[in-house]
């Protein structure tokens, strides 16, 4: 257990490295979330409600969207793919400690640095400048358990999707394909409750939903009490089956690496 | 006017401080401070057109640094460099055209594409005359045994196969000078002679002045008669390979192989001038200061005892050299 | 120099066409994931009547005109993108400097991604289905304005990428930056300039000119005028507008070289 609190620390320290990058990163956040914010107000006119959600929500909504990206609902890094494509991949399973174990911690040290610094400042700017809301304590326990949840989760789902590498050759351009999928049916480009019935229904079958929009609709207040912990349940599931599943990959690879030998 | 002059030569680095123990993350984030390296200092030397010269050096010294001073890539913080009248850097084109530049880390070559049409675009690039370099193209290929190979990709080739390609690449256009940074690298015996002996051809038969950066003093043995010596950014030593060795490799060693047994006393004898004695077997290693006396002196000296079945003389090798220096601490030439 | 281009490019062609199937799966990947962004676009207005007065066929109009330059220049300018930031960590910029051509020119010509024009064909889709649904009156004069546009927009995302490129000389690593210039200015032009407050207007108008790349000429297509007083006629200035932005990003680059080869990175 010490160890993998190491290997996250590890990775926190790395990330602050790359000081100017990492300012850029926010910058760019903010960004986006002003020009969508913008693209909401005009589409919303004199305001009202659309689907459930006011201006002010919406405004809202992006300016968390748009924090949370480096934390789990944005760009799925490929890591794993590089120490695929280096073979490094074959020292990294020989250790003695979990493969998966070990990217996890990695990932969440990261993620962690991310949400305190990176999504916190984003935020901000959209607080300062948006009036984006404020939430209340009630809202904002459950929807940091939700944003920690969200973190397994979306790494789990990271994890599958770059291990497939290992049976193909070039997989960067189907990664960057299903991370689109998946930020389009997470209600990362649009609130899930603005969808149209038939993606609606898709949407709720897939476990995106638990990465981004959850936390986003508890921060907001769109679900409350009892609800929210039928989402934290909700994600709980996803998070075992994809868990599960990045395992039972694991250990399918290390099969093929023993037969193959890398 | 040398073909190359450096003069007073100096780079310095500006590196960002890393800080340590707990916060240290958190503080380079917030605040930077800088210190500085002199990866050169204060280097001078001149080179004649048609030399041979081996730049060495430990890991850090820098070579590598210099060498990118002298190609144009880097600008001095200060000192003077002319290279055939230009100044490298300010003229980088023009300068670029007259000389051959082989990296041993990366190749220069279109990775995908067969190695002709490397060669091919390198023509259009370099504004090579066809003919000349059909011409070049068929020697180099001859010499270096290209022709195998010139219809693979250049990212199926082995190491020695794309050095050698790499080789070629970089002579096509009739380069003044060539500099080679780790040409040997990682490469077998073969595969290295058959490099040393191309590089001695294009110095002796085409005049080219050829720079060599390597860790393999072998290299340097077999084709640098002048060698230049830097460390921690500062020249150390410039002159004859031989008088380095004169004067930093007095130690030579003969090996001799006895007929019979030992005499008891064997260990403990140690004739006039030798440093050290080391045995195996039936073999001895005789360590000797060349100033203090012979290998024919000592020779006899041994023949007296023993009965030789068979004798070598070792010259000192040239990492001992270098270590003495470093040993004897930084020396004035 | 143009035909050692060709030459060039037509060598890095070749050695993509290699690899077939990853061609044709990338192709079809960008046309997915540009297009995704018009789809959001289309579900937001199953439940909103207009954006600013805007219908989706003529915000689809602004749309694929900036695109289509977009990923034009994405296919041309792509040695700047991840080939570049490749030689920067690799330090193979080195290898640019030995040669005796331009550095701008070599990193040009070091890649052209045709599978780019995946984009390119997702926006023609869109464009069909703006201008099948808008009752443009065509002059000759709007058609000759419609084709400067596209050339003046591939032109000015070209000197974003570029400048973007330059960045990474200091930074090295640094995909995120050029990330906001371009896709965050795609993305921003895709809507009518006019909902922005004023100093991005400005910005974006007079500094990082993204809005020439088709807002003024969309203004004159459909016959619009600008809330705050913008002339559509200065549609007619993008080519100008462009070259000196890109000739900006050309010192720019420059000045990178230069510092590269002082510090040496």
């Amino acid at each position: 257990m010490r160890l993998y609190f190491e290997i996250g620390l590890r990775a926190f320290r790395r990330a602050t490295i790359y000081r100017s990058a990492y300012i850029a990163g926010i910058l760019t956040n903010a960004f986006f979330g002003t020009l969508i914010c913008f693209m909401y107000q005009a589409l919303y006119g004199s305001g009202g409600n659309v689907a459930g959600m006011s201006l002010h929500d919406a405004i809202t909504y992006v300016w968390l969207t748009q924090s949370l990206i480096s934390v789990g609902g944005g760009w799925m890094s490929t890591d794993i793919i590089q120490t695929i494509r280096t073979g490094e991949i074959a020292n990294d399973m020989a250790r003695p400690w979990s493969f998966f174990g070990y990217w996890l911690s990695r990932s969440f040290g990261e993620r962690l640095l991310n949400l305190i610094l990176r999504g916190t400042l984003t935020y901000l700017i959209g607080v300062l400048y948006f009036r984006a809301a404020i939430p209340s304590l009630e809202q904002f326990t459950p929807f940091l358990i939700a944003v920690l949840l969200s973190m397994v989760l979306s790494f789990s789902f990271g994890f599958i999707i770059n291990m497939i590498a290992f049976w193909t050759i070039d997989a960067t351009s189907m990664v960057w394909l299903v991370n689109t999928i998946m930020m389009f049916f997470s209600g990362f480009l649009l609130p899930l409750a603005f969808f149209p019935a038939p993606l609606a229904a898709i949407a709720r079958l897939l476990p995106f939903q638990a990465i981004t929009s959850l936390p986003v609709l508890i921060f907001l207040g769109k679900i409350e009490d009892i609800a929210i912990l039928n989402s934290f349940l909700l994600q709980l599931f996803w998070i075992v089956l994809l868990v599960s599943v990045s395992l039972m990959i694991q250990r399918a690879a290390m099969r093929k690496l023993v037969i193959q030998g890398g | 006017m040398a073909l190359i002059e450096v003069e007073n030569v100096a780079k310095t680095f500006r590196v960002a401080k890393r800080y340590e123990g707990r916060f240290g993350a958190i503080r380079s984030l917030l605040a930077r401070e800088y210190r500085e390296v002199h990866a050169v200092d204060k280097v001078s030397f001149q080179l004649e057109a048609g030399e041979m010269v081996g730049y060495i050096g430990p890991n850090g010294a820098g070579k590598s640094t210099t060498i990118k001073m002298l190609t144009g890539i880097l600008v001095p913080s200060s000192g003077r460099i002319m290279v055939a009248g230009r100044v490298p850097y300010q003229e980088r084109v023009a300068h670029v055209r007259k000389i051959g530049v082989v990296f041993g880390q990366r190749s220069q070559l279109w990775w995908d594409l067969p190695t002709i049409e490397s060669f091919e675009l390198l023509r259009h690039i370099y504004k090579i005359p066809f003919e000349r370099w059909r011409e070049n193209l068929d020697t180099f290929s001859d010499i270096l045994e290209l022709g195998p190979f010139l219809h693979t990709p250049v990212r199926q080739l082995s190491l020695g196969q794309r050095m050698r390609a790499d080789l070629a690449a970089a002579l096509l256009h009739d380069p003044n000078i060539l500099f080679l940074d780790e040409p040997t690298i990682g490469l077998d015996v073969v595969a290295k002679d058959r490099i040393r002996q191309f590089l001695q051809r294009i110095n002796k038969e085409r005049g080219t002045t050829v720079i060599l950066t390597t860790h393999d003093l072998e290299d340097i043995e077999r084709l640098c008669q002048r060698v230049i010596l830097i460390d921690h950014g500062t020249l150390i030593y410039d002159g004859a390979l031989e008088e380095l060795r004169n004067r930093f490799g007095r130690e030579r060693t003969v090996v001799i192989d006895i007929e019979n047994g030992l005499p008891e006393n064997a260990h403990d004898w140690r004739p006039i001038g030798v440093n050290s004695v080391r045995r195996e077997g039936r073999r001895f290693w005789f360590s000797f200061d060349r100033h203090a006396t012979t290998a024919a002196a000592l020779i006899g000296e041994i023949a007296q005892r023993y009965q030789i079945r068979d004798l070598t003389v070792e010259e000192p090798k040239i990492e001992t050299i270098v270590r003495q220096i470093y040993e004897s601490g930084s020396v004035t030439v | 120099m143009f035909s050692l281009y060709l030459r060039l490019i037509w060598a890095r062609i070749r050695g993509q066409m290699q690899y077939k199937a990853a061609f044709w799966v990338d192709l079809i990947g960008f046309l997915v994931t540009s297009g995704i962004d018009f789809v959001v676009i289309t579900i937001l207005f199953t439940r909103f009547d207009s954006l600013a007065g805007w219908s989706i066929y003529e915000i689809g109009l602004l749309y694929a005109l900036t695109q289509i330059s977009f990923s034009f220049a994405e296919m041309i300018m792509r040695g700047f993108d991840a080939p570049f930031e490749t030689m920067m960590q690799r330090g193979s910029f080195d290898g640019v400097l030995i040669r005796p051509l331009d550095s701008f020119f070599q990193v040009l010509s070091s890649e052209f991604q045709l599978r780019r024009l995946g984009r390119t064909a997702q926006a023609s889709a869109v464009l069909i289905f703006a201008l099948s649904n808008l009752a443009i009156d065509w002059t000759f004069a709007k058609i000759v304005l419609f084709v400067l546009t596209l050339i003046a927009g591939t032109i000015i995302y070209s000197a974003i990428i570029v400048i973007g490129a330059t960045i990474c000389f200091w930074t090295i690593k640094t995909p995120e930056v050029i990330n906001a210039f371009t896709h965050g200015g795609n993305q921003l032009a895709s809507y009518p300039l006019s909902i922005y407050n004023e100093w991005i207007r400005r910005i974006f108008l007079m500094v990082i000119p993204i809005a020439f790349t088709n807002y003024p000429t969309a203004l004159v297509l459909l016959n619009r005028s600008d809330p705050h007083g913008l002339a559509a006629q200065i549609a007619w200035a993008s080519p100008l507008v462009a070259l000196v932005f890109f000739g900006v990003a050309r010192l720019f680059w420059q000045y990178g070289v230069n510092s590269y080869q002082s510090t040496g990175s």
